[in-house]
């Protein structure tokens, strides 16, 4: 319990943190006001009018917000994941902890456990002022946000939020692995992000949707998903997506995967740093 | 490993055929060492010798390739660490978070490792001298303090036994004469302490018993007061041409003998590993080997003994050597 308390502490002062969490909040909340001076200006033609429209429109706009914060929050979270245990080893941190006689692999996944704690506070902030920005686009686009605060509505927020949370940690802790396993920051944000912007990229590629829905950040995407949505139409084809509920165990595998490498990683490492 | 050794009585710490391999180059080649308990070990040796690696291992940075390590009479392998629990240690340079006070880093050390008490956090900022200093972030403080700090989380779990990696290193002198008076403090409570350190006539002052490490072997163990008193030197200096004779005149003294440049162009330097009481001698058979030493100097203490047993020889008319490292 105290090693959990001074990782939250070593996360709650790490400027990093709130940095994170900034750029979280400022990109959901600059989209979602985007998204309502399109549909206000005069310019935008019909169609695109009509989706934004639809997509501002509450209990919908939850759903939107949620996935705008696990989309770029899982983006953030690969280098946050990464930044964080990759610090121990940059910093030579780590070298004091273990030689005080703990244990490698508590403090390994104490240090990610502590990461998800910080990451729900995150995710529930950029949530809340994503949809703040929804009711604002929504009152901009002319429509009526009342629908945001209904009963049963709310009622579901916060599975809704528990799903995204599970999405960004589940990126986060890829990031985290991949930090472990080089033993360094820098190694850690750079192969994470890579690893994230080449899953985006070969979607592009058709023949490989149908592998690349199973892939970590394409999963992690998925687990707010609409129950009922498999496929998501784009200028750019028909891309596969895994209905939410079997996204969510997907990424709890993963996230068991990525945090068992990460001990094993932690627990043969010969520290020299 | 060998698990199965018996544990030595009144050690607190051995280690047996200590082997470590840093892929094709050995940095430890079976080292025995044996630190009795209750005194200041100095672990001397020069760069790269294996001190640091040495250090690393005793703390389960790294893993050794063969032989065991004892702490405080019980076996300890890399795999079973709670043996550190009564260790403190401070391995190469200090390490913190910066962004985080002095006092919030040793509690984030203080969670980790052996229970320690709130209020210790406290006691060894004060016993550091950075109290007044402990809110302040670390990213602010000077070398010094920062290495003052390391000693504190060394400190922190009141160990049985410390480990101390250059622990002098920026310390003005005020805090290395109270970091000296610290560790007197400790084995006066019959605790052990060892250091590692390069600045020799500091360890003078400070150690019981020596380790001399060389090559990732051990050299030379022995109490300081012992190696003194047997150890010295005498240094001779002659001109260049007349070294090779000289080296033949002192050779039947059967003292070790290694030649180095000297400060003027043209002359080189003999060290003798021999008693400064025998400079007479040396230079009476100098003289009936018709050479006449431009200079002679005598001494005994840890920089010369310790010269004299990690010495490289080096050709006449060479550059200064800085001591090669493999």
């Amino acid at each position: 319990m105290a090693l959990l308390r001074v990782s939250l502490l070593k996360l709650r002062r790490r400027p990093a943190t709130w940095i994170v969490f900034g750029i979280l909040a400022g990109l959901v909340a600059l989209v979602f006001v985007s998204l309502g001076a399109t549909a206000g200006s005069m310019g935008s033609s019909m169609s695109d009018e009509l989706q934004v429209r639809v997509l501002l429109r509450f209990p919908t706009a939850y759903t939107v917000v949620a996935g705008f914060v696990v989309t770029f929050g899982g983006l953030l979270a690969v280098a946050y994941g990464a930044a964080i245990i990759g610090a121990d080893w940059a910093w030579g941190t780590i070298r004091a902890i273990v030689a005080r006689g703990e244990s490698r692999v508590r403090y390994t996944l104490v240090t990610f456990l502590a990461i998800s704690l910080v990451l729900a506070v995150g995710v529930t902030f950029a949530f809340v002022v994503g949809a703040l920005a929804a009711v604002a686009a929504a009152a901009m686009a002319g429509l009526d946000g009342s629908g945001a605060g209904d009963p049963a509505t709310l009622a579901s927020l916060p599975e809704l939020l528990a799903r995204t949370w599970l999405g960004v940690t589940q990126a986060a802790a890829v990031g985290f692995a991949i930090a472990m396993l080089f033993k360094s920051q820098l190694a850690g944000i750079g192969a994470g992000l890579a690893f994230y912007f080449a899953e985006q990229f070969l979607q592009l590629v058709p023949a490989l949707r149908d592998v690349l829905l199973y892939f970590p950040f394409s999963v992690s995407s998925a687990v707010i998903a609409s129950r009922d949505t498999f496929e998501a139409n784009t200028s750019f084809g028909t891309f596969p997506v895994l209905d939410a509920d079997t996204a969510v165990l997907w990424s709890l595998g993963y996230l068991v995967v990525a945090l068992t490498i990460a001990a094993i990683a932690a627990w043969r490492a010969q520290i020299t740093q | 490993m060998n698990p199965a050794a018996p544990s030595a009585p009144g050690l607190a710490l051995r280690t047996q055929g200590l082997v470590k391999r840093y892929g094709p180059r050995l940095a430890l080649q079976g080292l025995d060492l044996a630190v009795p308990g209750g005194v200041v070990y100095g672990l001397l040796g020069p760069n790269g010798a294996g001190k640091t690696t040495l250090m690393r291992l005793l703390v389960g940075l790294i893993a050794p390739d063969a032989g065991s390590i004892e702490i405080l009479g019980h076996p300890y392998t890399w795999r079973r660490r709670e043996q550190l629990r009564q260790v403190g240690a401070l391995v190469e340079s200090p390490t913190f978070y910066a962004y985080l006070s002095g006092r919030d880093n040793l509690r984030v050390l203080a969670a980790s490792g052996a229970h320690v008490p709130d209020t210790r956090v406290d006691a060894v900022l004060e016993l550091v001298g950075l109290a007044g200093r402990a809110r302040d972030k670390v990213g602010r403080y000077s070398l010094g303090m920062r290495q003052r700090l390391g000693i504190a989380g060394a400190l922190l779990s009141d160990p049985a036994l410390l480990l101390l990696d250059e622990p002098a290193n920026g310390l003005d002198p005020a805090g290395i004469v109270a970091m000296r008076q610290t560790l007197r403090q400790l084995t006066g409570q019959g605790k052990t302490v060892v250091v590692s350190s390069h600045i020799l006539p500091e360890v003078q002052q400070l150690v019981d018993v020596v380790g001399i490490v060389d090559g990732g072997r051990l050299i030379r163990e022995g109490r300081l007061s012992d190696l003194l008193g047997e150890g010295g030197h005498v240094s001779v200096t002659v001109t260049e041409p007349e070294l090779p004779a000289a080296m033949a005149a002192l050779g039947p003294l059967g003292a070790p003998l290694s030649a180095r440049p000297a400060g003027e162009p043209g002359t080189a330097r003999i060290d003798v590993r021999i008693t400064p009481a025998r400079a007479a001698e040396i230079n009476r058979v100098l003289a009936l080997a018709g050479i006449y030493a431009s200079g002679i100097d005598s001494g005994s203490d840890l920089e010369s003994i310790f010269l004299s047993l990690t010495a490289r020889p080096t050709a006449p008319g060479a550059s200064p050597s800085w001591g090669e490292r493999t």
